[in-house]
């Protein structure tokens, strides 16, 4: 090759390129490599579905992209941040009387503390301004947190919510009158107990008829295998009357035959089957990390016949090339190998949906809460949950030595009960109590625990990954200063 | 509870663009806007809070009224109507400000807020109007006087901990309604 | 009889009015010492080892050497030949060379022709109107260079014409390192025999000591600027990502790297710089300035907005390179600016490579010149998915 060639080489391979490049933006392919930076956790998982958050259209203003940006946020975190009776709401902002903070900080918009593609600057709980942020705000004026609390005055701005005492959305199980109220409550309650777990577990079955062996209906290729019909016979589905055609032959209706079930039988089927008898948990299974991929929020692949359509050029752009350019089809579920918590080498392939922790026919809840997780996960606090004083207490329970509700698996605290309308169903959104930690006070610790202890042990890093085998070894000082405030006020008053 | 807070709000909206739209002052609009509030305001004090808690003591009012499963305060009350205006609509907003809150941040916060809480405190039964500019944009502003129309509010303002004034009588101004129209 | 500035003038010429790429400090040299030799001949000048004095005021009837003379005889303190190559060179060569061109022009050798290009760059060229002249001189110097008796005026031409090293680009296809040994010959041989004859050696000896002492000069200044340059680039490659103070707060840096603003002024800016970097690089490589001289502030104007990129690289980057599309982009800018500030550093460094025995430079640096060619190839591409992707997300 000449040397003359080699520029203009390069200049065409590069222009081929920059055409690639530009389709892929405008039209349909695979955007991987425009990414601009490692996007945070949980938000990897469909940071290929770039419309999700940037929903403003081409060429938009900076200030529109950005309201579209923060739109997108809510969409999805709005009612998370309702239920967590969010301290700094964005409607508490917007009121031009506080015009005078939107120079400091400006809570108006998600996206002041929390900047997708920037992984240098991503701290705790995926901020992206430094962590003493509350100076901004609460160091003058009538907010100065210094001046209005004494107990307050020597301490540093970074502290406010790494010491276990204050967040900037849920505060629920941290404000003064909680504490007050749960001043010098013991570290276990006497009869330590989760009451929604307790009353799940002694709750009355339906009075459909449970099925035996014998009364499986499904082609006589199917019940072949004893070992398939043992374990459905011994599942809480046949305990329940949920015959095979239920799910592997849905269409076949209620009162299905051998031939109608044979008809319309399904060898493998899909978690619809599932989500259509388990709907609350099949509606929280993707608010979680684990199957947020199915979030109904999530963009969906491009069309690129429309997106011609959209930039004009559907007349010059043959059919054939405009559907090679569409969009590579998006993971329906999340892998192991996804993950970016240390995770066990030989689930790397894994995938996550209904059947990963629920095995179809041996349907055990039991297994799911405990052992289904550690099947995957391979950090230290659940290597430790193994001889933790919570897995005693759950091996207790299932073996009929302790009442029900006293013991503690995984799932009690990551996906506790909920109690809606009457009914209660296991969330699972198992992140939805996760970050910050003390998130989980409320639904989970307090069932057993009195709020000091499970502030202290919430607080200290090092017992939270042994698991709590242990005693805390950190002291959160709110209750005892919300006490002493509160009594010395009503000295006041008395006297 | 919240049906009743959504049609205040949609309401107050629906008279506040209509009459903008028609070239009311907006003084007028202000005026307008107010009379919804304080009426509401006070059907809630009066026929919710005050008979409930004080006369038939059926149920308690609180700040916490979540975890205590009690009624939302009064003030708490028109608080969350404005922070739920302020959701929809940036077309006016309105806050109960006092020169003695309970809670700091219902403190005056401009200059404006400053001098119309105390005109409203010492001009009794008349209103304050002015402009201000916020944040880059100009404001009229109105504030109204809040009073203590009955003995539920000033139990509660009397006896909280953080309250910085503790010699309110039924019928004292406690403080005010302040309503901003943007004039662009 | 064409003065020795103007025989320079016309071999340095080619068909179409551009001029050899001939090494800009030799050529101003060169042209000092031909009219202080035109002049020598004339004698109206004459030298010693101390000083260079006029022995005759009466001008010559060539404007060129009169405005020279002038100046000459106008100095009353003592000046040497080495002073007045100098002054010629550095305050005079552009007059000369106009001078000596319209000369030619007038003569009908030459003819002026104005060009426009681009609107900024004025270029005037002057295409032969017959080679014949041109020939004839380059017959005089091979005939000297084989084996005649050379005429004095002819050592005196051949002199100048290896001092501005430009002997292998007129007889492109001889050997021109066998006539090394001609001309050490002639110069050595006093063959010029005439008065004139140690002032012409004289002049001639300044001529290549003033040119190298120039050149030096600016192969140094390009060292230190390319190394200043590589330094900023070795810091962009090899420093860890600046750390951002963990303190909340408006600081420079969070603005500089996180606010869209100063990321535009700082990308604009970074874009202009090598957009400039560019046109000075077509300048100098397309001599559309079309003059002889110069180009030496223009490369060294090169290397300046090459080092400004660097500067304001780190102002849009902070040493980050990013990830993916971006990091190829960055990775890509970087290795041009890499590669450029090395091949500066090596050709300024010319001299001493050679004193290290390292000779034979050129063809590094053509290589290190071509790959700062082929990166910055991909950058106008990945440049535009950059853009688009900051203003489609």
């Amino acid at each position: 090759m000449s040397p003359k060639i080699v520029p203009w080489a390069v200049v065409a391979a590069t222009l081929a390129g920059a055409a690639w490049f530009a389709a892929a933006m405008t039209v349909g392919g695979d955007r991987s490599a425009l990414l601009i930076g490692e996007t945070t956790d949980a938000h990897h998982q469909i940071e290929l579905a770039c419309e999700t958050c940037h929903a403003a259209p081409a060429f938009a203003s900076a200030a529109k992209a950005e309201k579209a940006l923060n739109r997108a946020c809510r969409k999805c975190h709005d009612k998370e941040l309702k239920a967590a009776d969010d301290s700094h709401p964005r409607r508490k902002f917007r009121n031009p009387r506080m015009a005078v903070y939107w120079e400091k900080l400006d809570a108006r918009l998600c996206t002041t503390c929390h900047v997708e593609h920037r992984p240098e600057i991503v701290r705790a709980s995926a901020v992206t301004v430094a962590m003493d942020f509350c100076v901004a705000c609460h160091s003058e004026g009538d907010q100065d947190v210094r001046a209005e609390r004494p107990s307050h005055a020597g301490l540093a701005f970074d502290t406010c919510a790494s010491a276990g005492c204050h967040n900037y959305h849920d505060n629920r199980a941290l404000y003064e009158e909680f504490l007050v109220r749960h001043a010098g409550e013991p570290w276990l309650a006497d009869a330590p107990a989760h009451e929604l777990s307790a009353r799940q577990r002694v709750r009355k079955r339906p009075a459909r008829a449970a099925l035996a062996r014998g009364d499986a209906v499904a082609p006589r290729a199917a019940l072949a295998d004893p070992a398939w019909l043992d374990r459905w016979a011994d599942s809480g589905h046949a305990a329940a009357g949920v015959n095979c055609g239920a799910c592997h032959a849905p269409k076949a209706g209620k009162n299905a035959t051998r031939e109608t079930v044979e008809a319309s039988w399904i060898e493998a089927p899909g978690t619809a089957v599932c989500e259509d008898c388990h709907r609350p948990q099949a509606r929280t299974f993707v608010l979680g990390r684990h199957g947020m991929r199915r979030h109904p929020r999530v963009a969906k692949p491009r069309d690129p016949l429309r997106q011609l359509r959209k930039i004009g050029l559907s007349e010059f752009v043959p059919e054939t090339v405009a559907l090679w350019l569409a969009d590579p089809a998006p993971p329906t579920t999340m892998t192991v190998a996804e993950a970016r918590i240390p995770m066990r080498s030989d689930a790397a392939h894994g995938t996550l949906d209904c059947g990963t922790c629920h095995t179809p026919h041996a349907v055990d809840v039991r297994h799911a809460a405990a052992e289904a997780c550690a099947s995957c996960h391979d950090d230290p606090h659940t290597r430790a949950y193994f001889a933790s004083p919570h897995h005693a207490l759950w091996r207790a329970e299932l073996a009929g030595e302790a009442p029900p509700g006293t013991g503690v698996s995984c799932a009690t605290c990551h996906m506790p009960k909920t109690e809606r309308r009457g009914r209660i169903a296991t969330d699972h959104n198992q992140n939805d109590n996760l970050r910050p930690n003390e998130k989980m006070i409320r639904p989970v610790c307090l069932d057993c625990h009195g709020l000091g202890f499970s502030l202290n042990a919430l607080a200290d890093g090092a017992l939270v990954e042994r698991n709590f085998t242990g005693t805390p070894a950190v002291r959160v000082e709110s209750i005892g200063w919300a006490t002493r405030r509160a009594q010395a006020t009503k000295r006041e008053a008395g006297g | 509870m919240k049906r009743t807070l959504l049609t205040i709000a949609v309401l107050a909206f629906g008279i506040g663009s209509a009459v903008a739209a028609e070239g009311i002052p907006f003084r007028k609009v202000a005026d307008m806007l107010y009379q919804v509030m304080s009426a509401d305001r006070e059907v809630y004090t009066r026929m919710v809070v005050q008979r409930l808690t004080v006369d038939k003591k059926v149920i308690t009012a609180s700040e916490h009224f979540e975890d205590d499963s009690a009624l939302p305060l009064p003030a708490q009350m028109f608080r969350f109507g404005a922070e739920r205006v302020m959701d929809q609509t940036e077309d006016f907003s309105y806050a109960l400000l006092s020169l003695n809150p309970i809670n700091k941040k219902n403190g005056p916060g401009t200059d404006l807020e400053r001098k119309g809480l105390r005109y409203v405190l010492e001009n009794e039964g008349e209103n304050f109007y002015g402009e201000e500019e916020l944040g880059g944009e100009r404001y009229f502003a109105a504030v109204y006087p809040d009073y203590a129309v009955v003995e539920a509010c000033i139990n509660c303002h009397n006896g909280h901990k953080d309250s910085p004034r503790r010699d309110l009588k039924v019928g004292d101004v406690m403080g005010g309604v302040v309503i901003r129209i943007p004039m662009e | 009889m064409l003065t020795f500035a103007e025989e320079i003038l016309l071999l340095l010429g080619d068909e179409e009015g551009v001029f050899l790429p001939v090494e800009e400090h030799a050529f101003e040299c060169a042209l000092a010492g031909a009219v202080l030799m035109d002049l020598a001949f004339a004698y109206r000048i004459d030298t010693d080892l101390e000083k260079l004095v006029a022995i005759d005021p009466a001008p010559t009837g060539n404007p060129m050497l009169d405005r020279v003379l002038e100046k000459i005889v106008a100095r009353t303190d003592t000046t040497d030949t080495r002073t007045w190559v100098g002054v010629l060179s550095r305050e005079d060569a552009a007059v000369l060379r106009e001078q000596a061109l319209e000369s030619l022009a007038g003569r009908g050798v030459l003819e002026r022709r104005d060009g426009r290009f681009l609107w900024a760059f004025g270029a005037v060229r002057y295409p032969a109107l017959d080679d014949g002249a041109v020939r004839t001189i380059k017959a005089r110097i091979e005939d000297v260079l084989s084996d005649d008796i050379p005429h004095p005026r002819d050592v005196a031409l051949i002199s100048l014409v290896d001092a501005c090293e430009i002997l292998p680009d007129l007889f492109p296809d001889r050997d021109v390192a066998a006539f090394g040994p001609r001309i050490a010959l002639l110069r050595r041989m006093d063959l010029i025999g005439r008065e004139v004859a140690g002032t012409i050696a004289d002049i001639q000896r300044t001529v290549v000591r003033e040119a190298r002492a120039r050149a030096a000069r600016f192969q140094k200044l390009l060292l230190v600027l390319s190394a200043f340059g590589g330094l900023g680039v070795a810091a962009t490659l090899l420093s860890p990502p600046i750390p951002l103070a963990d303190r909340f707060g408006p600081g420079l840096f969070e603005s500089l790297w996180y606010d869209g603003v100063w990321k535009q002024w700082s990308g604009y800016l970074l874009l202009g710089l090598s957009v400039a970097g560019l046109g000075v690089a077509t300048i100098v490589k397309k001599r559309l300035v079309a003059r002889i001289a110069g180009s030496h502030g223009w490369r060294l104007f090169h290397i300046v907005l090459g080092i400004a990129c660097v500067l304001v690289l780190f102002a849009h980057t902070g040493f980050r390179f990013g990830a993916n599309m971006n990091a190829a982009l960055m990775a890509f800018f970087v290795a041009a600016l890499l590669s450029g500030a090395l091949a500066g550093a090596a050709i300024g460094g010319t001299p001493r490579l050679r004193k290290m025995g390292i000779r034979k430079t050129g063809r590094q640096n053509r290589l290190l010149i071509g790959l700062h060619a082929v990166a910055i190839c991909p950058l106008p591409a990945l440049l535009i998915v950059h853009l688009l992707s900051v203003y489609l997300y």
